[in-house]
């Protein structure tokens, strides 16, 4: 009798073994998520209404796409935090933080200057531009990751952004690491101003790009 | 229990039925394109478990990389060679001495099998280059790159031999191996000068495939008709781990500005309130909170995350949103079920100074201090509640049994567990277990009970009372940590144990000395005892080392065959919950070769969707012998706390913020 139960236990225990297989593979060796996204839908007439800065952010590594309120504005960046307290902290119209989006930006310096943080017009941006991204490790010094980047200016067009539509220039930015890492970033800057509308920015080898939708800019005399 | 242990042993378990070929050498634990060397090319911290499978050959392989140029291997190899077996253990270290240049190439230098010129003990040095996704390899070879692998080298008896490191014969070798870019394809070719049972020169050629991420299958072949199947499993635990279902981020942190004092400010009651609503959303729990004057006094634990920094942090954050203005302190005790280990004091001023800066760690660091857990305390608005309890549980284990096989045998047993806790300090448990793969063949018990030699006397075929004691843990002082266990500790030995641990949170380093009185057991029933007792006293010293969560631990003292031995484990901590190390011994009375080990812990939160702080762990050699043995299964203090020294927590302090 003692044999069957235990021949029994064995059993179970083997036939766990493909699927503990697969959970390894999901889990710890993080192989490209097959996620699907999720996007939000917008209200855009309740953010005006309440006079609310606000961003839609969209994480393809985790298929999440959500709602940030600005929250906060530390060292003059603005915080924006969903109800599930995802976050991205905008420097100008740059990325410089991320935090429940995937594998979390810690911070992005950058060059004086940088027209993504000063919100140059498309056309008035430097040749190069180079930036340092700041990432968790080991210990209590974060890892970096420098990156050069060239950027193209494209034609003029319109976006729709959260029921909107924005007039805008897009700008391509190609940009290389020192470990052989490369990426793009775009952003669809308002043909007027030069403020960010809408970009899609690398925040981490990992994270990979995250876009973000201006629904409505932050105004620090409102 | 059985999700939580099976997850990598299933692999080397369900490999154990491959069919293959006949005799060659094989796996050396260093990097290799089939069975020639070649230039380690990982990143830092990468690691992988190998078993090379042949009708006359198999060996379990470990291989870790400190550093992006260094890698040390543990490898158990067995040869069967028709008229017997014979096993090793090899310990291995490559070193790429030069790193390849834009025309130059790279030079290496290895030593399989280091202080051992058995069989399979070899030594090498090379020159690669790697041109797009080739890397080629041409080198010189001694030992098992030079001759029959049946000849001996040396005639060197010391412990630790090296008169035969890179003299005798040598041979040449040249190999390369290609990433094909398509499906997980690699392709490798080689030539040795080694001459084989069929030819003066070997050519081999294999192919390995991706099964999945992590996991790849080769097959390999040789013009001395040998042919083999060799599986691997590779991770990293330093890779940035992306957390898939992830539900939430955490809480934003807000500075305690000078406008806060002029708004009403909350009770301890009301801060407490808001602190379960929230740290509930996060599974981190609150079994202690007081706040008296000017600070905030907590015990938390999380049940899914590993990172203690991490855990702190999110609680500094809900903090800093709830705590009065004149909270100027949070203090978070760390509990490890029978003990509150460290008070981690967090300044806030400091903390808001740090919050959102490029530095934010080092800064949060900074900010950040250790004291040992008073032995009494005032009494907070909750306090640790504890109800006696039983858990219990099925646990099937597989492993190579060095023990009871001499030919790298896979084993599964599977243990029926059970516990009763009287209190979080005091336990009853009990495992009865069963070994339903690979029995043992019963020998006649010796004349003269064995410390460790004898185990194949015990009777197999049958479920068995693995173990059954009581065990009591209490500190002396904040800083004195000790336990007494009684009853039966192992398959063999049953006795009563005492321990004492002194630990300053503050220090890198923690002292232990454990007295053991035991019996042996006896060879046919659940119960009862030998004619024969030993007693151990062992001193330990726990330290980490250096950065990057390394460690070492050094055992002195009386062992079980009354002998004086010396235990040295190395080894690296990922503040993940991942660890990683080696161990070797020394014995006045053992005059062979040192025994290498090897074990390796991965985390739950890695290997379940549902997470967890605690891991599966694989371990591979260790004590077999009779001398540099001692008890186990008495519960070493240090087992317990490691989780909470100070450099594990700095470890992870880049996650604080996370």
């Amino acid at each position: 009798m003692i044999r069957v139960v235990f021949a029994t236990s064995l059993a179970v225990a083997l036939s766990g073994c493909l699927e503990t297989l697969v959970q390894v593979r999901d889990a710890v060796l993080n192989p490209d998520p097959e996620v699907e996204m999720t996007v939000p839908r917008v209200n855009r007439k309740a953010i005006e209404d309440a006079d609310l800065a606000a961003v839609l952010m969209l994480s393809p590594t985790i298929g999440i796409g959500t709602v940030g309120i600005a929250v906060q504005m530390r060292d003059g960046r603005i915080i924006y935090n969903s109800n599930e307290n995802r976050s991205v902290t905008l420097e100008g119209g740059l990325i410089y933080s991320t935090l429940g989006l995937g594998t979390n930006l810690q911070a992005v310096t950058s060059q004086n200057n940088d027209p993504l943080i000063t919100e140059a017009r498309a056309g008035q941006w430097p040749a190069k531009v180079t930036r340092t991204y700041h990432f968790s490790g080991r210990g209590t010094a974060f890892d970096k990751i420098v990156t050069t980047c060239t950027n193209q200016t494209s034609t003029r067009a319109d976006v729709e952004i959260a029921s909107a539509t924005r007039d805008v220039v897009a700008v391509v930015e190609t940009c290389q690491a020192d470990a052989g890492i490369g990426f793009n970033n775009i952003h669809y800057l308002d043909a007027g101003t030069g403020r960010l509308w809408r970009s899609i920015q690398w925040t981490g080898p990992v994270q990979g790009n995250i876009q973000i939708d201006v629904i409505e800019q932050f105004d620090p005399d409102a | 229990m059985i999700p939580k242990t099976r997850a990598f042993f299933c692999a080397l378990l369900l490999s154990s039925s491959l069919s293959s070929g006949v005799i060659a050498e094989g796996v050396g634990g260093l990097s290799q394109a089939i069975d020639t060397p070649r230039s380690a090319d990982s990143p830092a911290d990468e690691l992988s478990i190998a078993l090379d499978y042949r009708e006359d050959y198999r060996a379990l392989a470990f291989t870790f990389q400190p550093s992006d140029r260094f890698e040390i291997g543990i490898s158990f190899p067995t040869y069967d060679d028709g008229s017997g077996s014979s096993s090793g253990n090899e310990l291995s270290f490559g070193l790429r001495l030069l790193d390849e240049s834009r025309y130059g190439p790279g030079l290496s230098v290895g030593i399989v099998g280091f202080g051992s010129d058995d069989r399979g003990s070899g030594e090498y040095v090379l020159a690669s280059k790697t041109i797009g996704a080739v890397q080629a390899s041409i080198g010189l070879g001694w030992g098992r790159y030079a001759q029959n692998g049946t000849d001996a080298r040396g005639d060197d008896d010391g412990v630790v031999r090296t008169d035969h490191l890179f003299s005798g014969d040598t041979e040449s070798f040249a190999n390369i191996v290609w990433n094909t870019g398509v499906s997980g394809l690699v392709a490798a070719a080689e030539y040795s000068g080694r001459a084989g049972p069929e030819a003066d020169e070997t050519l081999a050629a294999s192919l390995s495939y991706r099964i999945l991420d992590g996991f790849s299958i080769s097959g390999l072949v040789n013009n001395q008709g040998s042919a083999g199947i060799r599986l691997q499993f590779d991770a990293n635990p330093a890779r940035p781990f992306v957390q898939p279902h992830i539900t939430r981020g955490p809480y934003p942190y807000i500075e305690n500005r000078p406008s806060a004092a002029n708004r009403p400010q909350p009770d301890a009651q009301q801060v407490l309130t808001v602190l379960q609503e929230r740290l509930e959303k996060e599974n981190i729990q609150i079994n202690r909170f007081a706040m008296t004057g000017n600070a905030i006094d907590m015990t938390v634990y999380s049940r899914t995350d590993a990172v203690y920094a991490r855990v702190i942090g999110r609680v500094a954050r809900v903090l800093s949103a709830v705590a009065p203005a004149n909270i100027t302190t949070f203090r978070i005790t760390q509990n490890t079920g029978a003990f509150d280990s460290n008070v981690i004091v967090l300044d806030r001023a400091g903390l808001d100074n740090a919050v959102g800066r490029v530095d934010a760690a080092a800064l949060a660091w900074d900010s950040t201090s250790f004291e040992a857990s008073p032995m009494t305390r005032a009494t907070g608005l909750i306090e640790p509640a504890f109800k006696p309890r039983l858990t219990y549980g099925l646990s099937p284990v597989f492993k190579a049994d060095f023990i009871t096989s001499d030919t790298l045998e896979f084993t599964g047993t599977l243990n029926a567990n059970a516990r009763y806790s009287f209190s979080p300090q005091t336990f009853v448990s009990g495992t009865v277990g069963y070994r339903f793969l690979n029995q043992w063949t019963q020998t006649a018990p010796p004349a003269e009970p064995q410390p460790r030699s004898d185990f194949t006397a015990y009777e197999p075929d049958k479920a068995y009372l693995e173990s059954l004691s009581v065990r009591h843990r209490f500190r002396l002082a904040p800083e004195l940590y000790s336990r007494v266990s009684a009853g039966l500790f192992e398959r063999a030995y049953g006795g009563i144990s005492g321990e004492v641990l002194w630990r300053d949170p503050e220090q890198n380093f923690a002292l232990g000395l454990e007295a053991t009185y035991v019996q042996k057991r006896a060879y046919d029933d659940w119960f009862g005892f030998e004619d024969a007792d030993a007693t151990t006293l062992i001193g330990s010293i726990y330290a980490n080392i250096g950065q990057n969560g390394n460690f070492v631990i050094v055992d002195a003292g009386q062992h079980l065959a009354g002998d004086f031995a010396v235990g040295l484990t190395v080894g690296r901590n990922y503040s993940n919950g991942w660890r990683i190390a080696a161990s070797t011994g020394w014995s006045e009375d053992r005059n062979s070769a040192l025994k290498f080990g090897a074990e390796l812990a991965i985390p739950l939160s890695w290997t379940s969707v549902e997470g967890g702080n605690s891991a599966t762990e694989l371990s591979v050699g260790g004590q077999s012998g009779d001398f540099g043995s001692r008890i186990s299964g008495t519960g070493l203090l240090y087992d317990e706390l490691r989780r909470s020294d100070k450099r594990r927590i700095e470890d992870g302090f880049g996650e604080f913020w996370n």
